[in-house]
């Protein structure tokens, strides 16, 4: 699966991820510093990457204060953040998805592009492995209907 | 062989062995019914499909056919130490009100998907309210959206179809400040619900381009594992569209969403108690943009007279919507042409699915192809699916092979009907604690801590991400004054171009008082609901209510006898006030069993009183707001001491006390009187006393006004009751009313006896209490409101 992530500007306020960011501190994980949230669409591999990066210019991106990557590219590498990712699970009803296919086909995209949508979660903060677990079952993801994965930048000073 | 249908063993199958295939196949359906199921079958000589066994447990959910509502109940009640026995049905004795009263003002009631009533001598206005509490547990932002999704579809399946012009929500949340730790497991923490729901509503809400404009929320640590999440829609509707019926040989069209595995269940599950083993087939996620391009291309074929019949497809799916429409006919339906989200549905999947977004017509042959070509001009989809047929008989295909053939008669007449017990024992009478009535001389701390209640506060921050204003309608809008900074006591709205008819919405909730009596909070509740809508300037003459019952075990005979004790509340205070029920949900089944202990939670007993109202002139509407300084003000109503169940012993620790009793006697003349006096725009503002008393009324007409008051107490209508009494007991029948000081002769007159001024409306800001002819304290109205304001800023 190749990822489009859309995320503000640098200087665009992220008001998700702070409030993202406060609903952990409410859960009594006090370790945690910020929040980053983005926005990821996961395409199959039917699209080629001119093609995605059409759809990510054209439909995903508001210009004025988002930008987007494409597979991970322009990552500022060794943050040492932790990346969680939220997808739904297959068979869940995905609403945004089945909206970017009908606009991927109103632009005049032919190829049949198979889509899923979620969100990323960038979390800095000296947090255990157990945090991470506990905010991803009970904050981010609802594991009825949606799948997570963790993963860790490198340069992460876990189990602080 | 049949390719497409499982036979179900069930004409060989012992007692064991039935409800061993009702429960693996989450069917709901008790031994009784598996055992009616088994005689039909036996009676025809063969075994059922699984679509013909998934159908028949649909259909006779407790969602789709409220068993517990029809049911005859042996009701035992207990209180000082004498027995009363009685037979009641609780359906019967809600429409009983309803048959009573016989007003004109209703037009279609307990029959369609919504209730109508009359607006003016073209249209009528369609209500209808809906809980979706399951669902909104387990995915809180799915739960809610496809909830208010769903009773808009009510709305537009009222009649040949309403046009929905607002939306309610009321809420009801575990205490936000659960330990996160101490939560069981498979139950979500309150905040995440709250927040959940709160996104759910204002989604789908605000892209339907519906203006949500009143409800609710209450918090209590009884709703932690089982959030109630009400949905209501307003729609309004040409009153020669009332009338519907499915002709023989029209064509069943399914039109809206696709089908798919979502939702499948959810009729029965609501009927199965939460645990954390809930397979994720039952939740649903909604689809906004699909609901808003069906609801406007469907009014256009109803304004086009092109179908006979709409309803909506929510509980039981297809099941239900073509079972319903055909129970005087019978139908045909092929259900390989139902159109689906991906290929792999088994055909009772897709008959019993629970997709959003869809809906079933019966368009006469003639008007076909007209209203084919109509969605597809608008991209939206519609199916034709099957015939309505004068057989008597379901009869379901897929790819030419009988998948179920039912007589209608059968399921729809054939579900036995439990004779229940249920027994209500009064806990005693309520005394006060001698110990209880405060020593206190410190009131404003203890307003100021009443303020910041979490079931006073102010609602803004909710109320602020709705959409109220879209359609431009609204006139009363969920906050008041011109800073939007009090709250209102009911929406108005203006439906029509050119006319200055308005239609005034409010609710009445309070469960706190069913703690003590459930029949005292079904006046409490009904009285409520009127009292708000009256004071924004409805007519009490020309008002209706709905009801709506969440409720726990009910196979606990101490709960279902609280239910009816409920039941018999609203019935009789419905009477008293005049007001007829024209539509009504139950939700029955609340409750929670914790995995590893075995203990089970009910939810405390709810009931949701929702009132719709005529407002003669919008231009005489009245907000809650103080208006200018030196206007008298004037209580309305007897002020007793009825502390039990009232915020302020909740908030400080007291128990017992009486609890509220409406007295309609007094207050629905004094009400007439009052709405009199707002029609020929005598009243500045109004504001009726519920949650936190007098002064919590008070001090939101201040925080609205940003004025401040000069009252007082011993002024008030009572039998010499404490200044803590008069403070926050939450008496019904009590409304505080802003006179121009002109107007002080003309008002006194018309209201007689059931007024007494007690002060002024102060320009400095200031709240001050007089007692005794002492200044018992004061409070600055800036500083109330902040309180009052920050409660739910988290």
């Amino acid at each position: 699966m190749r990822i489009i992530e859309v995320r503000n500007k640098q200087g665009v306020p992220d008001v998700f991820g702070q409030d993202v960011r406060k609903n952990i501190r409410e859960m009594g994980i006090s370790g945690i510093e910020e929040v980053v949230a983005s926005e990821i669409y996961g395409f199959e591999d039917s699209a080629g990457d001119d093609e995605l990066r059409y759809i990510a210019e054209n439909i995903l991106v508001d210009s004025v204060i988002q930008e987007y990557c494409l597979n991970g590219e322009k990552q500022s590498a060794g943050e040492g953040r932790v990346v969680i990712d939220v997808f739904y699970k297959k068979g869940v009803t995905d609403s945004v998805a089945d909206t970017v296919k009908t606009a991927v086909k109103d632009a005049g995209i032919k190829t049949d592009i198979s889509i899923s949508t979620g969100k990323r979660y960038y979390l800095r903060g000296s947090l255990t492995e157990e945090d991470v677990k506990s905010v991803c079952m009970k904050l981010l993801a609802n594991p009825l209907v949606q799948n997570y994965s963790i993963r860790y930048e490198e340069g992460n000073k876990s189990n602080a | 062989m049949p390719e497409y249908a499982l036979e179900m063993n069930i004409i060989g199958a012992g007692d064991k062995e039935l409800l061993e295939i009702s429960g693996k196949n989450l069917l709901a359906l008790n031994l009784e019914e598996m055992k009616a199921v088994k005689k039909y079958f036996t009676g025809i000589g063969r075994n059922p499909t699984d679509c013909e066994l998934e159908t028949i447990a649909q259909t006779w959910s407790e969602h789709c056919c409220h068993k517990i509502f029809r049911s005859d109940i042996n009701y035992t009640e207990k209180a000082n130490g004498k027995i009363r026995e009685e037979k009641i049905n609780l359906l019967g004795e809600i429409r009983k009100v309803t048959e009573k009263l016989d007003s004109d003002f209703c037009v279609s009631v307990f029959k369609d998907n919504a209730g109508i009533v009359k607006f003016n001598d073209e249209y009528g206005i369609a209500f209808k309210v809906e809980t979706h509490n399951h669902p909104s547990a387990l995915e809180p932002y799915g739960g809610a959206g496809t909830g208010i999704g769903g009773v808009i579809r009510d709305i537009l399946g009222a009649g040949r179809g309403a046009k929905p012009i607002m939306n309610t929500d009321v809420f009801c949340f575990g205490l936000p400040d659960a330990d996160y730790k101490r939560l069981p497991e498979g139950v979500l923490h309150p905040r995440r619900i709250f927040r959940g729901v709160v996104s759910g509503v204002r989604d789908y809400g605000n892209r339907m381009g519906i203006p949500t404009a009143n409800g609710a929320i209450v918090f209590d640590e009884g709703y932690q594992k089982n959030c109630l999440v009400f949905c209501g829609t307003v729609g309004i509707i040409p009153l020669k569209n009332v009338e519907k019926k499915v002709m023989e040989d029209d064509y069943i069209v399914v039109i809206g969403g696709k089908t798919g595995r979502d939702g499948i269940h959810g009729a029965t599950f609501s009927s199965i108690q939460m645990d954390a083993n809930v397979s994720t087939n039952v939740v649903q996620i909604g689809n906004p943009i699909v609901e808003k391009k069906m609801m406007d291309v469907l009014l256009t074929a109803a304004d086009e007279g092109l179908y006979n019949f709409v309803t909506d497809c929510g509980a039981g799916g297809l099941s239900s919507a073509v079972g319903e429409m055909g129970s005087e006919t019978g139908a045909e339906v092929m259900l390989e042409k139902v159109p689906l989200k991906y290929s792999e549905l088994l055909p009772w999947e897709i008959w019993i699915s629970e997709s959003q977004e869809r809906m079933v017509l019966s368009v006469p042959g003639k008007n076909l192809k007209k209203l084919l070509e109509l969605f597809a001009s608008e991209d939206v989809e519609a199916a034709i699916i099957g015939q309505f047929k004068k057989t008597g008989k379901l009869e379901i295909y897929y790819k030419n092979e009988a998948v179920c053939s039912l007589d209608m008669n059968f399921l729809h007449g054939g579900v036995p009907l439990r004779n229940l017990k249920a027994q209500f024992a009064f806990p005693g009478k309520a005394e006060y604690r001698k110990d209880a009535d405060a020593k206190t001389t410190d009131w404003p701390a203890r307003i100021m801590k009443l303020l910041t209640d979490i079931n006073i506060t102010s609602r803004e921050a909710v109320i602020t991400q709705y959409d109220h204003e879209v359609q431009a309608h609204t006139v009363l809008k969920p906050l008041a004054g011109m800073e939007h900074s009090g709250p209102s006591d009911a929406a108005v709205l203006k439906p029509l171009y050119g006319d200055y008819r308005g239609i005034a919405v409010g609710c009445g909730i309070n469960p706190f008082y069913g703690r003590h009596d459930p029949y005292m909070m079904a006046g409490c509740c009904i009285e409520e609901a009127l009292r708000n809508i009256v004071s924004a300037g409805a007519d009490p003459g020309a008002a209706a209510i709905l009801d709506n019952f969440c409720w726990g075990d009910v196979n606990d005979e101490e709960n279902l006898g609280a239910l009816a004790r409920c039941v018999k509340g609203c019935r009789d205070f419905a009477l008293k006030y005049k007001l007829p029920f024209i539509s009504g949900k139950d939700s029955l089944n609340n409750f929670f069993v914790e995995e590893k202990t075995g203990v089970e939670t009910s939810i405390p007993g709810t009931l949701l009183i929702s009132a719709v109202g005529i407002v003669g002139d919008i231009r005489k509407t009245v907000s809650s707001s103080f208006k200018r300084g030196g206007n008298l003000l004037y209580i309305c109503g007897k002020t007793r001491k009825e502390m039990g169940g009232s915020r302020y012993y909740a908030v400080f620790g007291i128990e017992g006390g009486e609890v509220s009793e409406p007295v309609p006697s007094k207050t629905l003349p004094m009400m007439r009187k009052l709405h009199c006096c707002i029609e020929v725009g005598m009243v500045k503002s109004c504001h009726d006393c519920s949650d936190g008393g007098f002064i919590i009324a008070l001090s939101e007409m201040a925080a609205g006004g940003g004025r401040g008051a000069e009252v007082f107490l011993d002024r008030m209508i009572s039998d010499d009751v404490s200044p803590e009494a008069l403070l926050f007991s939450e008496s019904q029948g009590r409304f505080i009313v802003e006179i121009d000081r002109t107007l002080q002769g003309d008002f006194e007159k018309a209201m007689g006896k059931n007024v007494s001024m007690i002060g002024s409306v102060a320009e400095d800001g200031e709240i001050k209490v007089f007692y005794g002819g002492e200044k018992l304290f004061s409070l600055s109205a800036e500083e109330a409101e902040k309180a009052w304001r920050s409660g739910l800023q988290w």
